[in-house]
């Protein structure tokens, strides 16, 4: 079981990853696009597309890390005024949100298949293959409903960040 | 099945209830909209789910966020912000109270540099307070003046949260991130005004003998305002190149991202341990925020599709108020809030709601989110639960909760004071946007 978890913290790690790298690499493109549109007068045609996308793998690249960090934020007002069943309350929520990450993540799938049967491009100057990038959202939301099951019952205390 | 008004009181409470309960608040909202939409349209309603997720995480606008967010990384990660801090404290000089002034205008000089209220407070509490009462200072009025001059960050340019507003209510992000400038300055000159006139009225509150720390040559002065000229690099590189309209808002942050590396490299400060840091946090701060608002996107086209949206504009509007009296209700309820929720998701849930009335109530949109702006953070640091609050507690030992909110309570009052200039006076918030 142990090897499973560590395969599955080092993929996500992997993920964790690629969004750092992602955000590094939006710095670059309009670094350079402002540099190229304001000193040498040639904007590109492909900055603004590229950097959208890549927000988006950024965003549920890094989801799943930030779910094992315990970096979602949460309000903990009942669990915190209810000290006797507040680990069980969280626990609940870690399940009840890993239920609902499962569902969106299943949802995602589904419209990931249809639009690479579809052959969907996206509606930029750059043309991608749509599915590419909601596969992304597929990933972030299945793999973080992963850690929510894990947080649920390993830990009922560091899962999120609590107000 | 439920439609209208009801259908945004069941929404709003549902969502409410399931965030006290300590559920995440992205997973909140996405039970909502998943429950909403398999009740509301069934499967086929979920290819709009899966779209409303792409949209939102491809927003231009957005890009933004994890930009400003990674410039005040690199700044505070880099201690370059140290450099600003001492500078600043050797210009400050000879005035009676005058940590009460540094603690206020560092606050408010490292709000040009990032756009989070927690980080500032946290920095503050950590390194000038301790200080501050060590020296004879008054700890509730010290940890008061950092907790004030923190809640200047979503305000004064780069603001995430402006960026989010901007991005919901479909207003210039550009314009209301200028905007906040001179209301940030007047709420800054306030709290000063504020302590000089606590200090003249009880002398007790600032030690007269810190004064003698305070003898500065002006080789001094002359040598820290050459210190602090680097960061005039990032402050122009994203206030001026929005307020000259040369760049965007998305590529201003680029570009302050830049500066604030070439800054770190001029305080020999910069390397590629603390570039990969700065990077990974925002990464993840920036995921945290955009996976709230891209599970939230639905919420507000539902609140369309159920026309619970128009019948609440219609019963508002039907209220027949005069238009100070529907101002003060529709900052009332964000205020109150704000105490208990995140400021996030109570603006993801409030600005749908908002953005017809504010068309019919034909309010200035600039004028108007902004003044909600400062309204919600404002909430962020009041009593009970406002957010800044922890951030000063968590870095101050010494200091019970008790003190933390006693202390938070007098420039509550003077955030509300100002509100209500700014309310009265809309020119000191529309006129810079006029100008781009």
């Amino acid at each position: 079981m142990r090897r499973i978890l560590r395969a599955h913290d080092a993929l996500t790690w992997a993920g964790f990853i690629l969004g750092v790298t992602a955000l590094g690499a939006i710095v670059a493109i309009y670094a350079f696009e402002v540099i190229s549109r304001y000193a040498f007068g040639a904007p590109t045609m492909w900055a603004s597309d590229f950097v959208s996308f890549l927000l988006l793998i950024s965003v549920f690249a890094t989801a799943p890390w930030l779910t094992r960090d315990g970096g979602h934020v949460a309000v903990t007002i009942l669990p915190d005024l209810l000290p006797p069943i507040r680990d069980a309350m969280l626990m609940t929520g870690y399940l009840v949100a890993a239920g609902v990450c499962l569902w969106a993540g299943w949802i995602c799938l589904g419209e990931n298949m249809h639009l690479f049967e579809r052959g969907t491009s996206t509606l930029t100057t750059i043309r991608i293959p749509k599915w590419i990038l909601s596969a992304f959202i597929t990933y972030g939301f299945v793999n973080t409903g992963l850690y929510f099951i894990r947080l649920a019952f390993i830990s009922t205390s560091t899962g999120t960040q609590h107000d | 099945m439920i439609e209208g008004i009801e259908a945004v009181l069941v929404g709003v409470c549902m969502l409410l209830l399931l965030m006290a309960t300590g559920l995440p608040v992205f997973a909140a909202f996405l039970l909502i909209n998943l429950v909403a939409v398999a009740v509301i349209m069934g499967p086929a309603g979920y290819g709009m789910f899966a779209n409303s997720l792409y949209e939102t995480t491809t927003t231009q606008s957005l890009v933004t966020i994890p930009l400003f967010i990674l410039m005040g990384e690199i700044l505070f990660r880099s201690n370059s912000v140290e450099v600003l801090f001492r500078s600043i404290d050797t210009l400050v000089g000879r005035v009676r109270g005058r940590q009460y002034v540094l603690s206020i205008l560092l606050a408010t000089v490292f709000s040009t540099l990032s756009g989070a209220a927690m980080g500032v407070a946290a920095m503050l509490g950590r390194s000038l307070l301790p200080g501050m009462v060590a020296r004879g200072y008054d700890a509730r009025l010290s940890a008061g003046t950092i907790l004030a001059g923190a809640s200047l960050a979503p305000l004064i340019p780069p603001s995430v949260l402006a960026i989010i507003i901007g991005t919901l209510a479909g207003v210039s992000i550009a314009g209301l991130l200028i905007a906040g400038i001179l209301p940030g300055l007047m709420f800054a000159s306030i709290f000063l005004a504020y302590c000089f006139i606590r200090t003249w009225l009880n002398p007790s509150l600032a030690p007269e003998e810190d004064d003698t720390d305070a003898r500065v040559t002006m080789r001094q002065k002359f040598w820290a305002l050459l210190r602090v000229v680097p960061f005039s690099i990032i402050i122009l590189s994203v206030m001026g190149l929005i307020l000259m309209g040369i760049a965007t808002p998305t590529e201003a942050g680029a570009m302050g991202v830049i500066g604030s590396l070439v800054t770190a490299a001029i305080y020999r400060n910069l390397s590629l341990r603390m570039i990969g840091e700065a990077l990974a946090s925002s990464a993840k701060v920036s995921a945290m925020i955009l996976i709230i608002m891209a599970s939230s996107k639905l919420f507000s086209q539902l609140l369309a599709f159920t026309g619970g949206a128009a019948e609440m504009t219609e019963w508002v509007v039907g209220l027949d108020q005069s238009r100070w009296v529907m101002l003060l209700l529709l900052m009332v309820l964000p205020f109150l809030l704000c105490m208990f929720i995140d400021q996030i998701a109570l603006m993801l849930i409030v600005i749908p709601i908002y953005l017809p009335i504010i068309a019919e109530l034909q309010f200035d949109p600039i004028w108007f989110w902004l003044l909600f702006l400062v309204n919600i953070t404002v909430g962020g640091m009041t009593p009970p639960f406002g957010y800044t609050l922890f951030a000063l507690k968590s870095a101050w030992h010494e200091g019970s909760l008790g003190d933390v909110f006693q202390a938070a309570w007098p420039f509550v009052l003077l955030y509300i004071l100002g509100m209500i200039v700014l309310a009265l006076v809309p020119g000191l918030t529309t006129i810079l946007p006029s100008m781009i």
